[in-house]
C-alpha cells in the first residue's frame, strides 16, 4: 500500500507524519510530566506554608482572639445571630491572611534569598510552573481558613440561643481573602526581591481596611478587603441586610485571578492562556466591583423602616400557655429563651394577679445618634399595630439576647418590663411604655424581685448589675422609656430576698402580695412585710421618692 | 544530531563559543569536546570558568558558537529541556535552604527535575543521600550540618535522577582536607559511565581525579589534554635551590627548607619531577606573557 502511495507521490506528504506524531507524543508526555511536577511542587510548598513561623504566629493570634472573644471580650455572652456572625468571621481571618502573605512571599523569595536560583534555573521545571506551584500552594492557607471558619460557625451554631443561618458567600469571603493574600505574596516576590515589600503591602492593606471600617455606610468600602457594617446597629432580619456578599466574593476571587496572571506573566507563562485568564479576571473584577459598590438601596431602607414601624406584618406568632410570642421568622428560636424568663416571672404571681392574653413582640429599633440627636421608638405606632394584630400591650423585646454583661442587662430589662406589665395587669390599648414603671416602694421591689428570680441567669444578671451600680438601680428596657428602676434601699431588699430560698420567699410574697404591690407601700414597709431588715433610707417619702 | 531519548551520546561539544557580558567577552571562541569520565577545568579567578559551566548547564546562551550536550542543542527549547533532564549541576554556592532537612532539599530538587512519581522519587533521594554518605543524616536540617556535609547534600541533589552529564563548580571550596578527601572519593566514582566536568582551583584534585584537564584563562582555552601532559609543560623548569632563584616566575620555600622554583632553570640547576600545579602555574605565566593557547596546547 505504501509503495503504491510512494509511486503516486503521497508518501512524500505522509512520510513526516510518524515522526511528527512521535514528536507530538513526546511533547504531550513532557507536558504531562511538567504538570505532575507542578502539582508535586505545589504539594511540597503547600505542606510547608502552614508550618511557616509567620503563618503559625498568625494562627496563634487568630486562636487567641477567638479565645478572648469567646471568654473575655464584652459581648461574649451575646447569643449569636448567624447571619451576622458569618461576616464577623472575615476580620479575624485577616490575621491569617497577613501570615499567609508573608509566608508565601518568603517561600517565593526562598530561592533568591539562599542563592538557590542558580541551581533552580537549570532544572527542568520552567520558572512559570514554579510560580504556578507557589500560587497553588497558597490554597493550603485558604484551606486552613476554611477549617477555622467552619469550626467557628459550627461552634457559634451550637451555642445556646443561636438563630438564623449563615450566608455561604460571607463565610467563603474570609478564606478567599487568605487566598488573595497568599497570591499577593507570590506576586510581590515576582515583582521585587525586597523582603520589605510584604510588610509594606500589609500596612497599606491595613490602612485600606481601617479606612473602610470608618465609613460603614459608604458603598466604596466594598472595594477594600472586608466591608464592615455599623456594628452598633442591633441584629436585623437577613433580608434587610442587603449586603452584596456574593458579588464581593466574586470580586475577591477575580482579584485572585488577576494577581495570579500577573505573577505568572513574570515567569514567561504561555501568553495565550494567561491572556485569556487575565481578560476573564478583569471582566469579573469590573463586573463584580461595579455591582457591589453601593449603599443599601431605597427599597432596603423602606423595608427596614416598615420592619421597624410595622413588625407585625412580617412576623410569626406562637402561643405558649397564656402568652403570645411574635418574632421575625429567623428569630423564632428565641421564643424559648423569652418564655423561660416570662414563665419565671408568671409562676410567682398569685393566681389573683394572673391574667390571660400576655404578649411579647420583637421589635427593631436603633437609636441612631449619628446626626447628634437621639431618636425614640415609635411607641404609639407599635401600640396601634399591636392592637390591630390582636396582641395589645405586647411587651417589646429586641433582636439582641444573651447572658452576662450588657446582654444580661438587656435580658434583665425585658424580664423587669414584663414583671411591671404583669403587676399592672393587661390594659388594652396601652402602649408598651405606658405602664409607668414604679421607681420605688413595694411595687418596685416586687417587680425587680420577680424579674431577678425568674431564672438563675437573671439572678446572676441582677447581682452583676448590683455590683456595678451605685445607690439605686435601673435596668434599661427596649422601649427606651426610662427603664425599670429600684431605689438603693429597694435594691438591698431585692438582694436580701434573692439570698433566701426562693420557694419560701415566693410563698411569703404571695401572702403579702396585695399590700406589697399597693401604690402607697414604701420600701421600708415592703421590707417589714417580707421580714427583711429595713435598709437605711428606706423611707422614700423622706428621701423625696 | 538526534534528540531521541534512545540515542544517548555522552559527548559534550563546545565549538567556537563566545559569551559576552556588556560587550566584554567572558568566553572567547572556546572550543573543546568532553567525553565520559571526569574532566578538570582549571583557571584563575575571572578566567570564565563559571560562565562556561553556566553555559554548558543551559543557564546562559552563547552569543556566538555552538554547543551540543549529549547530542542535543540547548538553543532549541525542547532539546534544552531534554538536556536539563539529564543534567546534574552543582553550582559554586549551591544555596541550600537552611530550614530544609537534607531529604527535603534533595526531594525538592528532584521535583524540579520532574521526577514526579512520589515513591520513586523518595527512593531516588534515599539512594543519592546514601551514595554521598548522608543516609543517616537525611533527617537533619541543613543548618545543622557541617560545610562538608552541606556540600554532599548539594552533590546528592545534583546526582538525583542519575544524570548523564555532571557539572561541578568548585565543589571543594571551603572544605577541610579530610572533607576534601571524602569528596574526592565520591567524585572519583562518578566518572564511570557519565560525563563529569569538574571546575576547581585544586590542581591536586585534577591530578587525582581527572583523566583530562582544560585550562581556561582570559576566556580562552590555554590547555586541553591529560593532566600528566599539563605537568609535562614544566618538565625541566622546576628546580630546587637554597634561595629563591632570580629567574623563577614562581617559587616558594617548602617545608623541607629548600626553594621550589618554576621558570627557566639556570644552568646546572637540579631539576625535579614537575606536578600538575607546576605545569598550570607555568602555563598561566606563559599565557600572561602573550603566548597563545594554541602554542601551549599539548
Amino acid at each position: 500500500m505504501s509503495r503504491t502511495d510512494t509511486a503516486t507521490g503521497r508518501a512524500r506528504d505522509q512520510e513526516p507524519l510518524p515522526r511528527k506524531a512521535r514528536k507530538a507524543r513526546k511533547a504531550r508526555k513532557a507536558a504531562g510530566a511538567s504538570r505532575a511536577a507542578t502539582l508535586a511542587l505545589a504539594r511540597a510548598e503547600g505542606l510547608r506554608l502552614p508550618r511557616h513561623p509567620a503563618f503559625l504566629a498568625a494562627l496563634a493570634l487568630y486562636l487567641a482572639q477567638w479565645g478572648y472573644a469567646a471568654f473575655g471580650a464584652a459581648g461574649a455572652d451575646r447569643y449569636p445571630v448567624l447571619h451576622d456572625e458569618d461576616r464577623y468571621t472575615q476580620i479575624p481571618l485577616l490575621l491569617l491572611a497577613a501570615g499567609t502573605l508573608v509566608a508565601a512571599n518568603l517561600a517565593a523569595l526562598r530561592g533568591n534569598r539562599h542563592g538557590a536560583d542558580r541551581l533552580y534555573d537549570v532544572l527542568v521545571l520552567a520558572p512559570w510552573r514554579r510560580t504556578l506551584a507557589l500560587l497553588l500552594a497558597t490554597t493550603t492557607g485558604a484551606a486552613v481558613a476554611v477549617l477555622l471558619t467552619a469550626a467557628r460557625i459550627a461552634y457559634l451554631a451550637s451555642r445556646p440561643g443561636a438563630v438564623s443561618a449563615p450566608s455561604v458567600a460571607e463565610l467563603a469571603t474570609g478564606p478567599a481573602l487568605v487566598l488573595l493574600a497568599g497570591v499577593l505574596g507570590v506576586l510581590l516576590a515576582r515583582l521585587t526581591r525586597s523582603m520589605a515589600a510584604a510588610p509594606l503591602t500589609l500596612a497599606a492593606l491595613g490602612v485600606l481596611t481601617v479606612a473602610g471600617a470608618l465609613r460603614p455606610t459608604s458603598g466604596w468600602r466594598w472595594l477594600g478587603l472586608v466591608a464592615v457594617e455599623d456594628e452598633f446597629v442591633p441584629p436585623m432580619p437577613s433580608a434587610l441586610l442587603d449586603r452584596p456578599a456574593t458579588a464581593h466574593l466574586g470580586y475577591v476571587l477575580a482579584l485572585v485571578v488577576l494577581a495570579s496572571c500577573w505573577a505568572l506573566s513574570r515567569g514567561a507563562a504561555p501568553r495565550r492562556a494567561v491572556s485569556v485568564a487575565l481578560a476573564l479576571g478583569l471582566a469579573a473584577a469590573l463586573t463584580s466591583g461595579v455591582v457591589q459598590v453601593r449603599s443599601p438601596g431605597q427599597d432596603t431602607l423602606a423595608a427596614r423602616e416598615r420592619a421597624e414601624r410595622e413588625p407585625a406584618t412580617q412576623q410569626r406568632c406562637e402561643h405558649r400557655d397564656t402568652v403570645t410570642y411574635c418574632a421575625f421568622p429567623e428569630f423564632m428560636p428565641r421564643v424559648g429563651e423569652w418564655e423561660t424568663a416570662v414563665r419565671g416571672v408568671l409562676r410567682r404571681l398569685p393566681a389573683s394577679a394572673r391574667r390571660d392574653g400576655y404578649a411579647v413582640r420583637q421589635h427593631l429599633f436603633h437609636d441612631d445618634t449619628t446626626n447628634g440627636v437621639g431618636t425614640s421608638p415609635p411607641l404609639r405606632t407599635w401600640a396601634r399595630q399591636d392592637r390591630a394584630a390582636g396582641t395589645p400591650g405586647a411587651v417589646p423585646v429586641g433582636t439582641d439576647w444573651g447572658t452576662g454583661g450588657l446582654a444580661g442587662d438587656r435580658m434583665l430589662g425585658f424580664a423587669a418590663q414584663f414583671a411591671v406589665h404583669a403587676l399592672a395587669g393587661r390594659t388594652a390599648g396601652h402602649a408598651p411604655g405606658v405602664h409607668a414603671a414604679p421607681r420605688c416602694g413595694g411595687r418596685a421591689v416586687a417587680a425587680m424581685w420577680l424579674a431577678a428570680q425568674a431564672t438563675p441567669e437573671l439572678t446572676e444578671a441582677y447581682r452583676s448589675l448590683r455590683e456595678r451600680a451605685y445607690g439605686g438601680l435601673t435596668v434599661s428596657t427596649f422601649d427606651g422609656a426610662g427603664g425599670v428602676s429600684v431605689s438603693g434601699p429597694g435594691a438591698d431588699v431585692v438582694s436580701a430576698l434573692l439570698d433566701r430560698p426562693q420557694e419560701r420567699t415566693a410563698a411569703h410574697v404571695r401572702e403579702v402580695w396585695a399590700e406589697l404591690t399597693a401604690r402607697d407601700t414604701t420600701t421600708a414597709r415592703a421590707a417589714e412585710l417580707l421580714d427583711v431588715p429595713v435598709p437605711d433610707g428606706a423611707d422614700e417619702k423622706a428621701a423625696g421618692c | 544530531m538526534s534528540p531521541d531519548e534512545s540515542v544517548s551520546p555522552r559527548e559534550v561539544t563546545v565549538h567556537e563559543v563566545t559569551v559576552r557580558y556588556r560587550g566584554v567577552p567572558a568566553l572567547d571562541s572556546v572550543s573543546f569536546t568532553l567525553g565520559s569520565g571526569v574532566t578538570g577545568l582549571l583557571g584563575p579567578n575571572g578566567a570564565g570558568k563559571t560562565t562556561l559551566l553556566r553555559t554548558l548547564a543551559t543557564a546562559l546562551a552563547p552569543d556566538a558558537g555552538r554547543i551540543e550536550v549529549l547530542g542535543r542543542d540547548p538553543a532549541d527549547p525542547a532539546q534544552r529541556t531534554g538536556i536539563r533532564r539529564r543534567l546534574g549541576f552543582l553550582p559554586q554556592d549551591p544555596g541550600l535552604h537552611p530550614h530544609f532537612t537534607a531529604f527535603e532539599f534533595v526531594d525538592y530538587v528532584a521535583i524540579l527535575k520532574e521526577i514526579t512519581d512520589r515513591r520513586r522519587r523518595h527512593d531516588e533521594v534515599r539512594r543519592v543521600l546514601e551514595a554521598v554518605g548522608l543516609g543517616a543524616e537525611r533527617g537533619k536540617r541543613v543548618k545543622a550540618l557541617s560545610g562538608g556535609m552541606r556540600q554532599r547534600v548539594a552533590l546528592a541533589a545534583a546526582l538525583a535522577g542519575d544524570p548523564a552529564f555532571l557539572v561541578l563548580d568548585e565543589p571543594t571550596v571551603g572544605l577541610d582536607p579530610e572533607q576534601r578527601m571524602r569528596f574526592r572519593e565520591l567524585v572519583a566514582g562518578l566518572g564511570e559511565g557519565r560525563t563529569v566536568l569538574l571546575s576547581t582551583h585544586q590542581t591536586e584534585d585534577v591530578a587525582a581525579l581527572c583523566h583530562r584537564v582544560v585550562v581556561l584563562d582570559h576566556g580562552a582555552v590555554t590547555f586541553d589534554g591529560e593532566p600528566h601532559a599539563l605537568a609535562g609543560i614544566a618538565r625541566g623548569r622546576v628546580w630546587h635551590s637554597a634561595e629563591r632563584s632570580p629567574g623563577a616566575v614562581a617559587g616558594w620555600r617548602t617545608g623541607l627548607g629548600v626553594h621550589r622554583n618554576i621558570g627557566t632553570a639556570p644552568p646546572g640547576a637540579e631539576c625535579v619531577e614537575p606536578t600538575v600545579e607546576d605545569g598550570y602555574l607555568l602555563l598561566l605565566d606563559l599565557a600572561g606573557r602573550g603566548r597563545t593557547g594554541t602554542e601551549a596546547r599539548a
